[in-house]
């Protein structure tokens, strides 16, 4: 059907044809190709994937189909959505969107909403769940939370940080509106978009990197300090106090040494007749920094 | 044993949250900040304080270790920053709230 525009494929499509054309996010962005640094095979399709681009671009390809028959009114307009869909660019895609449904009459207005409509869909409760910090509420932020843990103890970074990615666009959405309100659409824009998002997202984030802090490194980080301290405790033949904690691990060993020099310092006291005791003051007090010129001159008299 | 000590003030400096056996129930767990402990640890290091502490060779392991471990939190970090700057740039849409108001004007408010 050479007069049906709506088949034939369209210019970006046939600039990107190549194997992977089913899902148009495993191609690289241009500003990936050229200032980005290489991501590991999964970061674009997962955060594809956990993004609620796949739903959009469904409904917008459904919209086209109920359209193959019209006038071609707008059709820059609504290429222009559908590629800015598929890069992955809200904001253009709502833009255009916009464009249609409030210009001249043309035959997309229903792709048009569509997408507004996919934009905004669960948009009002998300941003409930985000008032309340409630954010295992909203689908794609838990997933990606969840996800991004397992992946990133996989040594999986890159799908990881694509999961963080998706999960953030979903959250894109309540910034373009209230599904019920247009004034509220407003507040959620202004206010919401400005202040809450980036401050619950990053504690969303936050916690996500406490857990990979707290379940990969710290056992690590930890086991290095008490294989230090029971090092030194075996090297210098003492045995140590065992240290539940991690910040007793280095001083049980000193102590141990200490109690253990407690011994000698006591022979050296019987030996000096009493005359030894009389140095470890000073002596304690030069260690720690703290003496005094005439301290220094009595370490010096009796040496 | 003093250079124990310097050692030991370093690690309980970097430690945060409840000791494990004052811990209950969703306490704080206790948490060791490798990225803070290991430019303490070079310090001491440039000093010889850390190798009079603990010997050469396991001042060199310590300081591995401790930065195996900063490593991975820096990349935890990273994506904390990366997500932060999208949230940032997310924030900046709020200009299509006009768009949005005509839109859902059309729409009839709902979908």
């Amino acid at each position: 059907m050479a007069t049906n525009p709506f088949e034939q494929p369209l210019a970006s499509e046939q600039a990107k044809a190549s194997p992977a054309a089913g899902n148009p996010f495993d191609q690289p962005l241009p500003s990936e190709q050229s200032t980005a640094p290489q991501e590991q095979p999964g970061f674009l399709s997962r955060a594809y994937e956990a993004s609620p681009l796949p739903g959009m671009w469904d409904a917008a390809k459904g919209a086209v189909s109920d359209f193959v028959n019209a006038p071609v009114q707008g059709e820059q307009n609504f290429h222009a959505m559908t590629d800015a869909l598929r890069a992955g660019n809200f904001r253009e895609a709502a833009g255009h969107a916009a464009q249609l449904l409030v210009g001249d009459a043309n035959p997309f207005t229903d792709a048009a909403k569509s997408v507004i409509s996919g934009l905004t869909k669960d948009a009002h409760q998300a941003g409930r769940d985000i008032q309340t910090r409630n954010l295992s509420a909203i689908p794609v932020i838990g997933t990606a939370a969840s996800n991004d843990a397992k992946d990133v103890a996989a040594g999986n970074s890159s799908a990881a940080a694509g999961d963080v990615v998706g999960g953030v666009t979903s959250v894109l959405p309540m910034l373009l509106g209230d599904e019920a309100s247009t004034t509220r659409a407003g507040y959620i824009a202004g206010k919401v978009g400005d202040a809450l998002i980036p401050e619950k997202l990053r504690n969303a984030v936050s916690d996500v990197a406490d857990k990979v802090t707290g379940d990969s490194a710290q056992p690590a980080v930890q086991s290095a300090v008490r294989g230090a301290a029971e090092d030194t405790a075996a090297s210098e033949g003492v045995q140590p106090k065992v240290a539940t904690s991690v910040r007793d691990a280095i001083q049980n060993t000193s102590d141990s040494i200490l109690g253990r020099s407690k011994a000698a310092f006591q022979t050296l006291d019987d030996v000096s007749g009493g005359r030894w005791q009389s140095t470890t003051k000073p002596t304690q007090n030069m260690n720690s920094g703290r003496k005094t010129s005439r301290q220094r001159n009595r370490i010096w008299s009796i040496r | 044993m003093q250079a124990l000590r310097d050692l030991s003030a370093q690690v309980r400096m970097t430690t945060t949250g409840v000791r494990p056996e004052m811990a209950v129930a969703g306490s704080t767990p206790e948490m060791l900040d490798a990225g803070k402990l290991l430019p303490r640890l070079n310090k001491l290091n440039d000093s010889g304080r850390l190798a009079q502490a603990i010997g050469e060779d396991a001042a060199a392991k310590l300081i591995q270790d401790v930065d195996k471990a900063a490593r991975t939190k820096a990349s935890a970090i990273s994506r904390v920053k990366l997500a932060k700057q999208i949230a940032v740039g997310a924030a900046t849409v709020g200009g299509a709230g006009y768009l949005g108001h005509k839109a859902f004007g059309i729409l009839g408010g709902g979908h």
